[in-house]
């Protein structure tokens, strides 16, 4: 495999590409300043050789306009489980694009959702292989993923 | 592209918000098909066995009884509905396996109009609707006891 997890443009084409696709939102690269906003986060493990986990987070504004794109409805009009939905869902696909590229025999998981008042959710265990920021506009989302530690 | 007119669709897929995206671009690819929805696999074989359903869309990834399973038991039930694949996987190892128990195609996520119009046009090949109205209850079905059209007077 050439491309490493920390490929920094891999990534963030992937994300631009699912991005596009999925919501005809075109995703602009932000530096990793820190984040204080209450964040939405879906995560998505992929096991086999290699033990991954993919986590996508977003502010409540941006999964709520991720939500209103795929069910044709206005931000305001979203529900809790549209927006869990919504966000499970791009994690899924995302992972699925991690594990084309880099573990190819894994097993993709369920999604699993939390919400957070400030910061990340922190996988213990687990190092941090790469972290994608990117903005839609105003609004803030991140990717990470994690490979667990000796898999 | 021309397709079949009144066709039933059935859509599996734990995410409702993926069943609403597809639901969207097949009417704009279809006219009006009808659809049915599925949250799993177990939903999907009964619905199966209570509608006349000409192609299904089929997660892989699903809890219960994930599309692999499911295609499985459709075959199983010698069950011919036509049937895409539908995956986040891009890995394809899956689909392969599905592809083998007798799937028409396969999609993956986030997938573009034409791929899915690709799939569509490649699984319907050799389609011929079935003379029952497109809503109607599959053949062997038990027919609804209190539908006063069906309902006879000894």
């Amino acid at each position: 495999m050439s491309t490493a997890i920390q490929d920094e443009v891999w990534g963030f084409l992937a994300l631009r590409e699912v991005f596009l696709h999925l919501f005809d939102l075109e995703a602009r690269p932000v530096s990793d300043v820190a984040w204080r906003e209450p964040t939405i986060q879906a995560y998505v493990a992929l096991t086999g050789v290699r033990r991954l986990g993919v986590v996508l987070s977003c502010t409540p504004t941006l999964a709520s306009t991720l939500a209103s794109k795929l069910f044709d409805c206005l931000p305001e009009e979203v529900s809790d489980a549209e927006r869990i939905d919504a966000m499970g869902e791009t994690a899924n696909v995302i992972a699925g694009r991690v594990k084309a590229d880099f573990c190819p025999q894994a097993h993709i998981g369920l999604p699993a959702i939390s919400a957070q008042e400030i910061g990340f959710v922190h996988i213990s265990g687990a190092r941090l292989c790469s972290s994608i920021n990117a903005a839609f506009g105003s609004q803030r989302m991140s990717i990470a993923v994690y490979e667990e530690v000796g898999s | 592209m021309s397709f079949p007119q009144h066709l039933n669709i059935l859509l599996v897929d734990d995410s409702r918000a993926i069943r609403a995206l597809m639901k969207r671009e097949l009417t704009a690819m279809l006219g009006s098909p009808k659809f049915y929805e599925a949250g799993d696999g177990a939903e999907a074989l009964a619905t199966i066995k209570t509608y006349a359903i000409d192609l299904m869309f089929l997660d892989i990834n699903m809890p219960c009884l994930d599309g692999i399973e499911t295609l499985q038991h459709l075959r199983t039930e010698r069950r011919n509905v036509r049937v895409i694949m539908v995956t986040a996987d891009g890995g394809h190892s899956q689909v392969k396996r599905a592809m083998e128990f007798g799937a028409s195609g396969y999609i993956v996520k986030p997938f573009s109009r034409m791929g899915l119009e690709k799939a569509v046009t490649r699984a319907l090949v050799g389609f011929v609707p079935t003379p029952a109205a497109p809503s109607s209850p599959a053949a062997g079905a038990p027919s609804d006891p209190f539908d006063l059209n069906v309902l006879k007077i000894n």
